[in-house]
């Protein structure tokens, strides 16, 4: 139970309190403010999630614009202050909104259980660099960026995931190595606290070696020093020598630094450390771009469409010219 | 953190928005309603984003913020059109398009 996991429990405490008042409340004043709640607790459910920039969007553009739109809306149809009985169904229809509400919610969490499991840590494969440097999750393109880059990172440490033996990372990371002309018997990949793939220097170039593992248990048999076994198929690239680490960014210096195996860390070029902010505006800008402009079509047509609709053409109700109130 | 948890938060979520739809009859509750389905597609397309380690997750969720926005000024023009001409929002005494 980290304070991660505290934070979120809290948050959907209040988030599921506030939507079912929100939606049993006669008050609707009170329902506005319940749903602004909400709208709240989400946006801190964002952060933990690690999206800063689109937390701070919800709070902008939901809280800031929408709950004052829905305020307007309250007030301009004349909802009564206090409690209200017309707002709400009738109770048998009331019961049967209850049990359709109820499916729906217990179907998503069975699929979601289903297919993820509870308890499973997470998915995608999670690199971790030597031991003592910091680690981050490397996803299976920056692997294959590693392994095409002159400063090749010397061992991958693939952590596998202890509940689940054949995961499909597994297979996807095999995938990679076959690309990159090297197999391993599928036994290499044994389920346990890590996978090693050291490398060997030979004159041809650089080996992958397999580690001499355990098949009985699920540890390697000497978990240091594993006999290496060279695969024969060396891969032709001059490839450093030196063990470099992934580069982490460090945010509070707006750097990215790299930290050796003797403690030494490695200052990187500045400004080459996105913020959230920047990743989402890189790929919006570059993946979504057209889908942006659509959007932003469809708030261009939602505006117009607002202006025609709140308009008032019945001539009753055209206020006097200023001139001929002045007259 | 466990990717299952914002999603069942979001399963709740939107269960509590389908109770809210179907169980008011005011017609700026029910927009509320889906503003509460909304967000929960929201959690659900920021936690699979975080597991699976993919900005797209929140690009996504933004342009959903985006219609959302649009949706609920849509939505409101046309509430307060149907409160000048039948001096309610009751939905179910709105039914002159019944045929």
């Amino acid at each position: 139970m980290t304070a991660v996991h505290v934070g979120f429990f809290a948050l959907a405490f209040v988030i599921l309190a506030s939507a079912v008042r929100m939606v049993t409340t006669t008050n609707v004043v009170h329902a506005a403010l319940y749903l602004m709640l909400v709208l709240s607790g989400v946006a801190g459910v964002f952060i933990l999630l690690g999206a800063e920039f689109l937390g701070w969007t919800q709070v902008l553009v939901y809280i800031g614009a929408i709950v004052v739109i829905f305020m307007f809306g309250v007030m301009l149809t004349k909802a009564e202050y206090g409690v209200s009985d017309d707002i709400d169904n009738e109770p048998a229809k009331r019961w049967g909104a209850l049990v359709v509400g109820f499916l729906i919610a217990a179907l998503f969490i069975a699929v979601f259980v289903e297919a993820l499991g509870v308890g499973d840590s997470s998915t995608g494969i999670v690199a971790q660099e030597r031991e003592g440097t910091s680690a981050r999750s490397v996803d299976v393109s920056e692997i294959d960026l590693a392994l095409t880059d002159e400063n090749v990172v010397k061992n991958i440490n693939v952590l596998a995931s202890d509940s689940a033996p054949w995961k499909d990372e597994d297979a996807a990371l095999m995938d990679l190595l076959h690309e990159e002309g090297l197999d391993f018997p599928r036994e290499t990949l044994l389920p346990g606290p890590y996978e090693i793939f050291p490398v060997l220097e030979t004159p041809e170039g650089l080996e992958f070696a397999v580690p001499n593992w355990d098949l009985e248990g699920d540890r390697p048999a000497q978990e240091k020093s594993f006999e290496m076994k060279p695969t024969g198929t060396p891969v032709p690239r001059s490839l450093g020598t030196e063990t470099v680490s992934v580069p982490v960014c460090d945010y509070l210096s707006g750097r990215n630094i790299t930290r050796r195996d003797n403690g030494e860390v490695v200052m990187g070029e500045p400004l080459f450390c996105p913020t959230k902010a920047d990743e989402v505006a890189n790929d919006l800008f570059n993946r979504w771009v057209l889908p942006f402009e659509a959007v932003s079509l469809v708030l261009l047509a939602a505006l117009i469409g607002g202006i025609v609709l709140a308009r008032r053409d019945d001539p009753e109700h055209v206020r006097p010219r200023v001139e001929e109130v002045a007259v | 953190m466990d990717t299952v948890y914002p999603l069942t938060l979001s399963a709740l979520l939107f269960g509590i928005g389908v109770y809210g739809i179907l169980a008011r009859k005011n017609a700026v509750m029910i927009l509320a309603s889906v503003e509460l389905m909304l967000n929960a597609c929201n959690i659900n397309f920021v936690a699979f984003g975080a597991a699976w380690n993919e900005i797209s997750g929140q690009v996504f969720a933004l342009f959903v913020i985006a219609v959302a926005a649009a949706e609920v000024g849509i939505g409101l023009a046309i509430v307060l059109l149907i409160y000048r001409n039948h001096v309610n929002v009751n939905v179910d005494e709105i039914d002159s398009m019944k045929w």
